[in-house]
């Protein structure tokens, strides 16, 4: 009898230890889960939900959250940066949450703010982003998946694709639209992608 | 030593069930209030949202209909200006819902008035005016506490104060008085937000 209430003791004292531990190993960028409140008061105070991810990549020293537009069926990097931080302390993972707001209006079309949270607690946001679209169909897609970071290499956010009414486009995305960027047939297509580098700021 | 165990399990397991619970804060009664957030939900809030919305939550067991409505300060009088209105479903009531609303910092002027009710979400942006003029500073007061809800009596929540002149120094009142005395505000521009319960159906 007391072998098995102390078994049922171990049990419970190894559920109740992993039930708030959820170890994510490497180096990643995952979509938030939202609990019900925090989906419902974002839905309340922004019609379009933000995009909100979680990030963990080791032996990054910065990351930049950059512009692509496809030009000739490959992907060109605007120049400079929507957004760029660094770390003073390279040897600690940049890890934290970000938001992407974002918007298909005609007059504010693509990304219209990005903020980033680090877990040590700082913010930081960009200001207010205003893209004009003169196209009559537009579109955004966002990545939901949890996508493995490459230290150096862009990791896709956002995509907008545009058209005018007599260009028939289907509209899907790839699960890599980076590798992929001959699937697109809109007029104007536009990712938005984050870059952790293991190279400071200029 | 049996019993020992015993207990020591059934705490572990008692403690092991309550973790998954957060205890349902009684709502009864009718009145509005300035919405209480968990630290998470302020820091998902601060991380979204360039400017942070003003938030509070009402609970209503009567009424058919609601109505957000701004005033503006004229003459020493408040006068109507914009609003928002929504019919109350007798099936749903009592109603829990939450009202967010944004502002210019500059002008006072709305940017966002949203609802949650049972029924969903209603979001209303009103077109801004672009002949309003700017005020160098602004103040702001709000609803500080809970405030029990008469049928067709307005409720003010929220008070935008505009001076042209940043050095003087001005008195901002909080919404209910504001909207009792408007004769002693002296501010040069002074909008109010309030929400009336009525007991009338939208026409």
């Amino acid at each position: 009898m007391n072998r098995i209430l102390g078994l049922m003791l171990s049990l419970t004292l190894c559920m109740t230890l992993l039930c708030g531990c959820q170890v994510q190993k490497g180096n990643y960028l995952k979509p938030v889960k939202l609990t019900e409140s925090e989906r419902e008061l974002l839905t309340l105070t922004n019609p379009n939900l933000p995009i909100l991810l979680d990030y963990h990549v080791e032996g990054a020293k910065s990351m930049a959250i950059e512009k692509m537009i496809l030009k000739d069926g490959a992907w060109v990097k605007e120049e400079g940066s929507l957004f760029a931080m660094e770390t003073d302390d390279a040897s600690k993972p940049m890890e934290g949450r970000m938001a992407l707001n974002y918007s298909t209006e005609s007059n504010s079309f693509g990304l219209t703010s990005a903020a980033v949270r680090e877990t040590a607690g700082s913010l930081a946001r960009t200001a207010e982003l205003s893209n004009h679209s003169e196209y009559e169909m537009r579109s955004a897609a966002t990545n939901q998946n949890e996508t493995t970071v490459t230290l150096n290499e862009p990791v896709y956010l956002l995509l907008f694709c545009a058209d005018k009414p007599d260009n028939s486009s289907d509209g899907t995305v790839p699960t890599d639209p980076l590798a992929h960027p001959e699937t697109f047939t809109s007029e104007y297509v536009e990712m938005i992608t984050v870059t952790f580098s293991d190279k400071p700021l200029h | 030593m049996k019993k020992l165990l015993l207990s020591l399990l059934s705490i572990l397991m008692l403690i092991f069930l309550l973790s998954g619970c957060t205890p349902q804060q009684e709502k009864v009664g009718n009145y509005l209030e300035k919405a209480e957030l968990t630290e998470e939900e302020i820091n998902i809030l601060k991380l979204a949202e360039a400017q942070e919305p003003l938030l509070f939550d009402f609970t209503v067991n009567t009424g058919k209909s609601f109505t957000i409505q701004t005033f503006e300060l004229q003459d020493g009088q408040w006068v109507a200006s914009q609003g928002y209105s929504s019919s109350i479903n007798q099936d749903n009531l009592p109603i829990d819902g939450r009202i967010a609303i944004r502002q210019d910092e500059k002008t006072g002027a709305l940017l966002l008035i949203a609802v949650q009710s049972k029924t969903g979400f209603t979001h209303s942006a009103p077109m801004p005016d672009e002949s309003v003029p700017e005020y160098s500073a602004h103040s702001t007061t709000s609803l500080s506490s809970r405030t029990e809800i008469q049928i067709n009596k307005p409720i003010a929540f929220h008070v935008y104060y505009g001076y042209s002149d940043s050095q003087t120094s001005h008195t901002a009142y909080f919404p209910d008085y504001a909207l009792e005395h408007p004769e002693e505000i002296d501010s040069d521009y002074a909008q109010i937000v309030a929400i009336t319960f009525s007991d009338k159906p939208l026409s």
